[in-house]
């Protein structure tokens, strides 16, 4: 079986390798790789680079994140719990009609903080307008916890963070648990508010307009205690929102504004008679999706995929044409093996090749973007040592091996390019093209059930559901994380083949 | 140049693919234009309702792009191209025939498919709780014959390609390449000036600013510009398809 296995192979590659229009459209492929991800590197312009006066805090893990939230605090050392009853929690959009909008994702809720400096480590139990409360912790951490709850809990012994809920005070169930390692013995412990700018969209065919309206969170809180604290020293700090700063290149920036506003709302806190009341704007999240750079530096992929998709139907439809695949299955009769190994040299054939064509490509188109602009600190350096990178490189390649071979088990269902060449270029890029028509709910159905989904493998960041940005196509955002994406592709191909094993045994060649 | 339409015309009825084709590129104008509707509510904001409803054209596109691909790739594929040039040899008439029953055919069924998709969304519309637009009103007629100009144009400058190309698969590969992927290499390009530029002279987005009737001070071109816009594209492929046609070996 495994001679057997390997002599289709070699008859597959002889065929390939021989037919000199083939491998010049491959070669064609992978230059078209690397001039089009070269031009699409080009050109662009930064307006604000980010001097060195406003660096944007790092987390944890080094990343960039959003970091702004008024804490009103006091020190705990080592273990200890911190109990608060969240009595309102309200949303004061900026805008003509007062009270008249909400953003559903301010919040308030109880935090420990290693610091008070933005990007510090923290752990927090908060409660937000329209998504419940949740348990998150060093930024792109976050678990729903539970729908309601006006009283929480949290307790930390070591580096082990318990979360309770309760409504009333007194039964108190266990809502979850982290550990964070990065906060030290002498830890900030508080309650805190804050709450995204609330951006309204309007989305029509190809035209995408977004309004952020400053928003403010407003948390009133009761029954404030914390055991492990020096009794009583509440301070009120506006965490990371001097200086102001926005990630440049974003589209539609979630960080907070500076405090205050044309409405006359400022934030703030005010302590009194066992009442702590806190208004902030901000956002403590993972960075937004801005300028992905990872995935502008591998636009080339698609101009490439275009390509082999001609020779993948190819290969297999112009057997029929020409008759020679009743040669073929004379030859070596089983016709299984025989779509096996078509599909193994041809999908190892321009993985090899565009994976090269990508690698070659990823760090010139790099250092254009670089040099027009998008440089640290506003946006992180890529190279090939990058895990992220080398990821989104070999997922591209492995992408476009994949629909090769899906235009081959097509070719082979089909026995007629022109049909597996259409058929396979609407279901890869049609839905991207639609999904900027769509509703923003059925675009990211379509962007996750067609065989685009597999274009996530290109993001560097995968979309954070728990912030207030929006996953928005226009933005070349997927919603699937990079290789839940491209197992996508992966399933249709196994579906085509097995449809193409089908046929082939049944047909008459 | 009447034994040519006639040839020609008997040559594409008598395919059964053809009528298959037909069908779907009406089909898919009527049912994704009424899913797009469908998905779309009134609390979503102000929509442009003409070209909600019409936007199914995006995907019946394709399979008129793939048969006017084989009118002519097909016969190079199979070899009758030289029948045929032996029992007509005025090429350029033989060339002209298959434009004039390609894009007949391809207005007859974006004429069903436009007032399809029309009288369909309207109905999904008024269950999505929006006000239904007037029919008759300027601009939605230029909406809709636009959409049936657009779609002959599409069949035109497939043609013109294919005749070019000599072979229907990659033919098919370069004009749905051309008119899907600028679109998405557009979302994804740094410039914002060369965005622009492909906003506007991209046949797809151009020839498709015919069906807005709203908000047309915004538009890169305005409708009948940018329709004239993807006229110039096909007439620049007929004319290379002709040429070429004319002057090559069959």
């Amino acid at each position: 079986m495994s001679t057997l296995l390997f002599r289709q192979v070699r008859a597959e590659w002889t065929k390939l390798r021989t037919v000199r229009r083939w491998m010049l459209t491959l070669l064609a492929a992978a230059v078209a790789m690397v001039v089009m991800t070269l031009l699409g590197a080009a050109g662009g312009s930064v307006q604000h680079a980010g001097g060195p006066g406003d660096v944007p805090p790092k987390g944890p893990d080094g990343k960039v994140v959003r970091d702004a939230f008024q804490f009103v605090h006091q020190e705990m050392n080592g273990d200890g719990t911190i109990t608060a009853h969240l009595a309102s929690l309200k949303s004061l959009v900026e805008d003509g009609a007062p009270r008249a909008k909400t953003e559903p994702w301010a919040k308030a809720g109880i935090m420990v903080k290693d610091g008070l400096e933005p990007g510090a480590s923290y752990v927090a139990l908060l409660s937000t307008v329209g998504h419940g409360v949740r348990l998150q912790n060093d930024f792109s951490h976050d678990k729903a916890v539970s729908a309601s709850g006006a009283w929480l809990r949290l307790t930390r012994a070591g580096s082990r963070f318990t979360a309770y809920v309760s409504s009333d005070g007194t039964t108190w169930t266990k809502a979850g648990s982290v550990t964070v390692r990065g906060i030290t013995a002498n830890a900030q412990v508080g309650v805190f508010s804050t709450s995204p700018q609330h951006s309204e969209f309007e989305r029509n065919i190809g035209s995408l307009g977004v309004t952020d309206v400053p928003a403010h969170g407003v948390g009133t809180f009761d029954n404030v205690t914390v055991t492990g604290g020096i009794p009583g020293k509440w301070t009120g700090t506006a965490v990371g929102h001097s200086p102001v700063f926005d990630i440049p290149g974003v589209g539609h920036p979630g960080s907070g504004g500076g405090g205050g506003g044309s409405s006359g709302v400022k934030d703030g806190s005010t302590i009194a008679a066992g009442m702590i009341t806190v208004t902030g704007s901000g956002e403590i999240g993972p960075r937004p999706r801005g300028s992905d750079l990872v995935q502008q530096g591998l636009q080339g992929a698609l101009f490439g995929l275009l390509v082999v998709v001609a020779v993948g139907s190819l290969s297999m439809t112009s057997e029929f044409r020409h008759g020679l695949v009743r040669t073929t299955f004379t030859a070596l009769p089983r016709r299984g093996g025989v779509l096996v190994a078509k599909a193994l040299v041809l999908g190892t054939t321009v993985f090899v090749l565009s994976a090269v064509a990508l690698a070659v490509a990823f760090p010139l188109g790099q250092s254009k973007m670089r040099a027009s602009g998008f440089r640290p600190p506003g946006f992180p350096k890529w190279g090939l040592s990058d895990p992220t990178a080398l990821r989104a490189i070999i997922g591209s390649a492995l992408l476009v091996a994949l629909v090769a071979v899906l235009a081959m088990a097509l070719g082979a269902v089909f026995r007629h390019s022109a049909a597996a060449i259409a058929l396979v270029l609407v279901v890869v890029l049609v839905p991207q093209i639609l999904a900027g028509a769509l509703p923003l709910g059925a675009a990211r159905f379509l962007l996750s059930v067609t065989p685009a989904a597999g274009f996530a493998v290109q993001q560097s960041e995968p979309h954070y559901s728990f912030t207030s940005d929006l996953c928005l196509p226009d933005d070349g955002c997927y919603p699937l994380s990079p290789w839940a994406g491209l197992a996508v592709p992966c399933l249709y191909v196994l579906g085509a083949m097995l449809l193409a094993w089908w046929l082939l045994r049944r047909r008459d060649a | 140049m009447t034994r040519e339409l006639h040839a020609e015309w008997t040559k594409l009825r008598t395919l059964s693919s053809t009528a298959w084709l037909l069908l779907a590129t009406c089909a898919l104008t009527v049912l994704v234009g009424a899913l797009v509707t469908a998905g779309t509510r009134a609390s979503d904001g102000p929509q442009d309702l003409p070209k909600l409803v019409l936007g199914g054209v995006q995907y019946g596109q394709a399979t008129m792009v793939v048969l006017a691909c084989l009118v002519v790739g097909a016969e190079y594929g199979s070899g009758t191209i030289g029948p045929t040039l032996v029992a007509m040899p005025r090429r350029l008439r033989v060339f002209a025939a298959k434009s004039v029953v390609v894009s007949g055919l391809a207005c007859v069924v974006g004429v069903l498919g436009v007032v399809g998709s029309l009288l369909v969304g309207r109905v999904v519309l008024s269950s999505d709780g929006f006000d239904s637009f007037p029919l008759t009103d300027g601009s939605t007629l230029r909406a809709a014959a636009g959409t049936v100009l657009y779609l002959g144009l599409i069949a035109l400058l497939s043609l013109g390609l294919a005749t070019a190309l000599r072979d229907s698969g990659v033919a098919i590969m370069v004009v749905l390449s051309v008119l899907y992927a600028v679109p998405v290499l557009t979302r994804l390009l740094s410039s914002d000036h060369w965005k622009w530029r492909l906003e506007k002279y991209a046949p797809m987005k151009a020839g498709l600013s015919v069906q807005a009737t709203k908000n047309l001070a915004a538009l890169p071109l305005s409708p009948w510009h940018g329709l004239g816009v993807l006229a110039l594209y096909a007439l620049a492929c007929l004319c290379l398809g002709a040429l070429l046609f004319r002057w090559r070996d069959a």
